[in-house]
C-alpha cells in the first residue's frame, strides 16, 4: 500500500483528483488511508458517528476500474468524504445524533449521497452532530449522542454546531470534505470555529430529500471544505432540482468563478460596528482581514441590515416547525431521552405556539425577503465576521450573543431570507480560528465563491493545520 | 494546539456528563417555563408589528 505523508490529508480536492488520474496512487489506497485516519482520530474529537470503511473500499475498487479505463466522472471521482449523520444511507444506522433514534435504520438514501456516489466520491463515514441538529435550542455543547464536538485546535473547546463532526473532521484532515446542514448557523459556525471553509447554499439549491427535517422552510445542505474552490466543486455535484424535495428550486449550479463579475465592479457592504462588537483580542484580526477584503478592489459601502426582530422570527418559525416534525417524539415521551434538558423542554413548548404567531412570523418573513432584495440592489454582497468570538469551552453554557448592532445578526437574517453565505478562515485569536462570512443574494454562489477564492489567493489562513 | 493528554480528555469527559448539564437548582420545569415564556415574548413582539393586510406568509404550496 502507498505510504502517505501528512500533506495528502490536507490536499485540495483538485490535487487529489489530479494525482488519482495520474495513477500516483489508487482510490482504494487513498480511501484506506483516510478511513484509517477517520476511525483512529475521529473519536478523539467525538466526530465519528459511523465508519463506512468496508463499503467505501468496495466502491473504491470500481472507481479504480473506471480510472484505469480513463472513464472520468469529474473532480470528486475517487475522493473520500464524510456526511453529517442526519443524511440517510439505506440499510445503515442514521441516528440524527439523538438517543431516541440511536438504532434507526432507514430504507432510503439521501439524494445528495446518491449524487456524490454517481460522481465517484467515496463515503467513508457518517459524522457526529448536535442531537436533532439543535432543534428545541440546546444549552451545552454536550447535547449529542456522541458527546461534545471537540475542536482539533484545542480539544477543551467546542467544534461548533450543529455540524460538529463535519467541522472537526475536515479541520483535522480526516476527510477532504464533508457535508453538513444549516437551519440557523450550523454550517457557518463549525466552519468558523474549526478554521475550515464552509458554504451555506441558497435555500432550495441542494435537495434535502433523505435528510432529517428540522424546519422545512429553513433547512439547507452544504459542504465544509479546505477552500472556496473545493466548496464550488462539491456544490456543483450536489446542487440541482429534486421532485422529492418540496423546497427544491429546480436549479442547477455550474462552478464557473472565471465568469464572475470583475471585483472592481462590485460593491461590498460592511459595518464598522462589527469590528468593535468583536471580542477585544479578535478586533485586530478582523480589522486586518477587512483590509485584505478592501484590497480586492471592490467599493466598500457602509451598510446596515434592515431592522427586524430576527431572533424572535427564527425562534417562532424553527420552534413551530420542529415541534410539528417531532410531535410523535414529544407526545410519546421519547423526547426526554435527549441529552440536553433545555432542548427537550424547548421542543415540547414549541407545540403550544399559536398558529397566529407562526403565520405572523411567516408574513413578516415575506417583507424581510423583499427588504433584502432591495438591499442587494445597493450592494452585491455583505461581509461580516461569522462569530465575533472564538469557540467556547465545551463546559461553558451556550448563552448566545446579546449583540444586535452592525451585522451581528447576519447569520440568522441570511437563513430567514434563504441567502447563500461562505465562511472564510481569516486569522487566529489566542490560537483559535475566526472567520469572515460573505453573504450574497439568492443563487449568487459563483460570485461569493469567486470572492472567497480571491481572498484565499491573498491569505493562507485556510491552509493552516492543527497539530493532530 | 496544546497536546492532547489522557488527563485533558478525562477532564473534558468528566465535565460534561448528562446529569451535570443543568445548572444546580434548574429543573426541567424551569426550562419548560422559560421556553414557554420566550415563545410568548416572541409572539408578543411579532404581534406588535403592523403589516399590510395583503401580505401573505412566506410558505409555498404546490398542488
Amino acid at each position: 500500500m502507498q505510504g502517505f505523508g501528512d500533506d495528502i490529508f490536507f490536499a485540495s480536492i483538485a490535487e487529489l483528483n489530479t494525482r488519482l488520474r495520474k495513477k500516483e496512487f489508487k482510490a482504494e489506497e487513498l480511501t484506506k488511508a483516510f478511513a484509517h485516519r477517520l476511525e483512529t482520530l475521529g473519536p478523539r474529537y467525538n466526530a465519528l458517528a459511523l465508519p463506512l470503511t468496508k463499503t467505501a473500499l468496495k466502491r473504491a475498487k470500481s472507481v479504480d476500474d473506471e480510472l484505469k479505463r480513463e472513464r472520468f466522472r469529474g473532480p470528486l471521482q475517487g475522493i473520500p468524504y464524510g456526511a453529517k449523520d442526519l443524511l440517510a444511507l439505506a440499510g445503515h444506522p442514521t441516528t440524527w445524533g439523538a438517543k431516541p433514534y440511536a438504532t434507526q435504520v432507514l430504507d432510503e438514501t439521501a439524494t445528495v449521497l446518491n449524487k456524490l456516489d454517481a460522481t465517484g466520491a467515496l463515503l467513508i463515514g457518517k459524522l457526529a452532530l448536535v442531537e436533532l441538529a439543535g432543534g428545541g435550542g440546546y444549552r451545552f455543547p454536550s447535547a449529542s449522542l456522541f458527546g461534545p464536538g471537540l475542536n482539533p485546535w484545542d480539544v477543551t473547546r467546542w467544534s461548533g454546531g450543529s455540524s460538529s463532526g463535519s467541522g472537526a473532521a475536515v479541520a483535522a484532515g480526516l476527510v477532504p470534505f464533508a457535508l453538513g446542514s444549516e437551519t440557523n448557523g450550523s454550517i457557518l459556525t463549525p466552519s468558523a470555529f474549526c478554521g475550515v471553509t464552509g458554504l451555506r447554499p441558497t435555500y432550495g439549491l441542494v435537495s434535502r430529500h433523505g435528510a432529517m427535517a428540522l424546519a422545512w422552510t429553513m433547512d439547507k445542505i452544504g459542504p465544509l471544505c479546505r477552500s472556496a474552490e473545493d466548496c464550488g466543486l462539491v456544490l456543483q455535484q450536489i446542487a440541482g432540482g429534486d421532485p422529492l424535495d418540496h423546497g427544491s428550486a429546480a436549479k442547477n449550479f455550474y462552478y464557473a468563478p472565471q465568469y464572475a463579475r470583475k471585483f472592481t465592479d462590485l460593491k461590498f457592504g460592511f459595518s464598522p460596528a462589527d469590528i468593535t462588537n468583536a471580542e477585544p483580542d479578535a478586533r485586530p484580526v478582523f480589522q486586518a482581514a477587512m483590509e485584505v477584503i478592501r484590497s480586492i478592489g471592490a467599493s466598500m459601502v457602509e451598510t446596515a441590515l434592515p431592522e427586524f426582530p430576527y431572533a424572535a422570527l427564527s425562534g417562532i418559525i424553527i420552534s413551530t416547525e420542529a415541534a410539528s416534525i417531532f410531535e410523535p417524539l414529544i407526545t410519546s415521551g421519547g423526547v426526554d431521552q435527549l441529552a440536553d434538558v433545555k432542548q427537550a423542554e424547548g421542543l415540547k413548548a414549541g407545540l403550544e405556539i399559536p398558529a397566529k404567531d407562526y403565520l405572523k412570523a411567516m408574513r413578516i418573513r415575506s417583507i424581510l425577503k423583499q427588504k433584502y432584495r432591495e438591499l442587494f440592489s445597493n450592494v452585491d454582497v455583505l461581509i461580516a465576521p461569522v462569530r465575533g468570538t472564538i469557540a467556547p469551552k465545551v463546559t461553558e453554557p451556550l448563552n448566545g450573543s446579546p449583540v444586535t448592532s452592525g451585522m451581528a445578526q447576519l447569520v440568522t437574517a441570511g437563513n430567514l431570507a434563504g441567502l447563500p453565505a461562505l465562511s472564510l478562515p481569516c486569522g487566529f485569536v489566542n490560537g483559535m480560528p475566526v472567520a469572515l462570512q460573505v453573504a450574497g443574494p439568492p443563487f449568487s454562489e459563483n460570485m461569493i465563491l469567486a470572492i472567497g477564492r480571491e481572498f484565499q489567493n491573498r491569505t493562507d489562513w485556510h491552509k493552516r493545520r492543527p497539530k493532530v | 494546539m496544546s497536546k492532547l493528554t489522557r488527563r485533558k480528555l478525562l477532564t473534558v469527559a468528566a465535565a460534561v456528563p448528562a446529569a451535570a448539564q443543568t445548572p444546580a437548582g434548574t429543573t426541567a420545569q424551569d426550562w419548560a417555563k422559560a421556553a414557554r415564556e420566550a415563545n410568548q415574548r416572541n409572539g408578543e413582539l411579532l404581534g406588535g408589528i403592523k403589516i399590510p393586510i395583503a401580505v401573505e406568509p412566506a410558505t409555498i404550496f404546490k398542488a
